[in-house]
């Protein structure tokens, strides 16, 4: 199966030709949402961090914004920081420099005296990037060369039901055509951590599995939290989930059948191909934007409830089996899957439907989100403390 | 009642089927499986909840989605509800053996 795409210089391939500003600290955001606002074709982000920051979180920091600069969606960056910072623009500029050949540019609001001035500077050499990208072409790419993110959120008792058992079939056309899946929500996979490690390819990944979801409990019963007592909740129970087995299977669902080749560390870039885990909070912000960085470049995301959120370097596909949820949210939402549950149309027929709208958007065809512009405040990163 | 399809059976292999809308006890439940529609009598099944689509004896692990969701803690009958009352999280603990 093909699509159009960017093929990058390494090889890889954007579905979008974004000009990425990145502030390496929280201090540039404003600038860097007003270089964006003046140039057509530069989207930016917020980053609440990079600085106050003990070495665990600046090491998340510092590979989440590099993930969001390599990610082939992504023709060139510029990087924009404050000057005084722990995350040192020299540091970050040879992380992105050394994952990557493309234009890739650098501004200190200290250096360049004030906002005004490093605004000017930027959008000139923003403008100049948006010139060069719009100038690529895309050529026709494989399906192999996707790297999907599934993500679910705002469940409902459809999602289990039809929604996650959908894209479960898409991620196992995606990953015989050769393509790669990748899924996560660690918190979602407790009580079903033991059917997922069985699909592991080794033993090894097999006990990451088992480990990441025992060490997010364990964290939080440290903090006096428990996630197991109560689970499945009494609304779960009124909504036909018996065991918490049964509520966990609803949600890996959506991850397909295929064997789990690799389990990777939050935002963390897999070295295989295939059905690939990565260990993220269950929070939807969060967990796409690691998945983003780890260099999916479209995301799938099934809801029951509706849910309006984007990403600034990738398109995120909205579905949901809710009739009622569709109608109330059919500006925010991509894809109506109800037909499923009427019985009209099988899980099957429904994905390869989605597989050829996963295509479609890859070629170019605008999510809702992305026609609003969302995604500049949806990035979210995990802290392994407070801020210090 | 009209003949049009009122539950799933998600995986070929599950022991239960969800209603998606409300059955009455007596009312017909039809779910496809693969491409051959299936009636069960049921008794009263709350929308999206399980019915046994057959005789599953006490101790029996129970399917759905293909994998296992739990043990019967008795008999149940075709057609039955499956929930709390019939049906708990499995005794053997599948995840000490894999992590071993």
């Amino acid at each position: 199966m093909k699509f159009p795409g960017y093929r990058r210089a390494d090889g890889k391939v954007g579905l979008r030709n974004h000009v990425l500003i990145i502030p390496t600290v929280g201090c540039a955001n404003e600038t860097c949402r007003i270089i964006a606002g003046l140039v057509q074709g530069a989207v930016s982000m917020v980053n609440q961090h990079g600085c106050g920051e003990v070495r665990g979180n600046l090491a998340i920091t510092q590979r989440v914004l590099t993930g969001l600069a390599l990610n082939p969606n992504v023709y060139g960056v510029i990087l924009v920081g404050l000057g005084c910072e722990i995350n040192k623009m020299d540091d970050m500029y040879a992380m992105v420099r050394a994952g990557t050949g493309k234009p890739l540019a650098r501004l200190l609001i200290q250096e360049e005296g004030g906002t005004v001035n490093t605004i000017c500077r930027a959008v000139q050499i923003a403008q100049e990037m948006v010139s060069a990208a719009s100038d690529c072409r895309r050529e026709e790419c494989d399906i192999s060369e996707l790297m999907l993110a599934i993500e679910c959120g705002g469940s409902d008792a459809t999602s289990g039901l039809v929604a996650n058992p959908v894209l479960g079939h898409v991620s196992d056309q995606i990953v015989d055509l050769g393509g790669t899946t990748m899924f996560s929500e660690t918190i979602e996979l407790i009580g079903a951590e033991h059917i997922l490690a069985r699909r592991a390819v080794t033993p090894e990944e097999g006990d990451k599995i088992i480990a990441m979801c025992a060490r997010r409990e364990a964290e939080l019963q440290a903090l006096h939290e428990d996630l197991r007592s109560g689970q499945p909740t009494p609304g779960n129970k009124a909504g036909g989930i018996t065991t918490i087995e049964e509520k966990s299977l609803g949600c890996i669902h959506k991850g397909g059948t295929k064997p789990v080749m690799e389990v990777v560390e939050y935002a963390q870039s897999p070295s295989r191909k295939g059905l690939i885990i990565m260990d993220t909070p269950g929070y939807d912000l969060n967990s796409v934007t690691a998945k983003v960085a780890a260099g999916c470049q479209l995301v799938v995301f099934t809801t029951g409830r509706g849910n309006p959120i984007g990403n600034p370097v990738a398109p995120v596909l909205k579905v949901t089996a809710n009739s009622d949820t569709y109608k109330k949210m059919a500006d925010n939402l991509d894809m109506d899957f109800s037909a499923v549950i009427d019985g009209d149309k099988s899980i099957p027929d429904m994905g390869e439907e989605v597989l050829a709208e996963v295509l479609r958007v890859a070629g170019g065809k605008l999510t809702k989100a992305e026609i609003y512009g969302f995604g500049f405040t949806e990035t979210v990163m995990s802290r392994i403390c407070d801020s210090i | 009642m009209d003949n049009r399809i009122n539950a799933v059976l998600i995986d070929a292999a599950d022991d239960v089927a969800t209603a998606i809308l409300e059955l009455k006890r007596g009312d017909v439940a039809r779910y496809l499986r693969q491409d051959e529609v299936i009636e069960v009598v049921t008794e009263g099944i709350p929308r999206f909840h399980k019915f046994a689509v057959r005789n599953i004896k006490q101790t029996e692990l129970v399917r759905k989605y293909g994998e296992i969701i739990g043990e019967a803690t008795q008999d149940i009958t075709r057609g039955s509800h499956v929930h709390s009352h019939n049906l708990t999280s499995p005794t053997n603990n599948e995840r000490k053996e894999v992590a071993k």
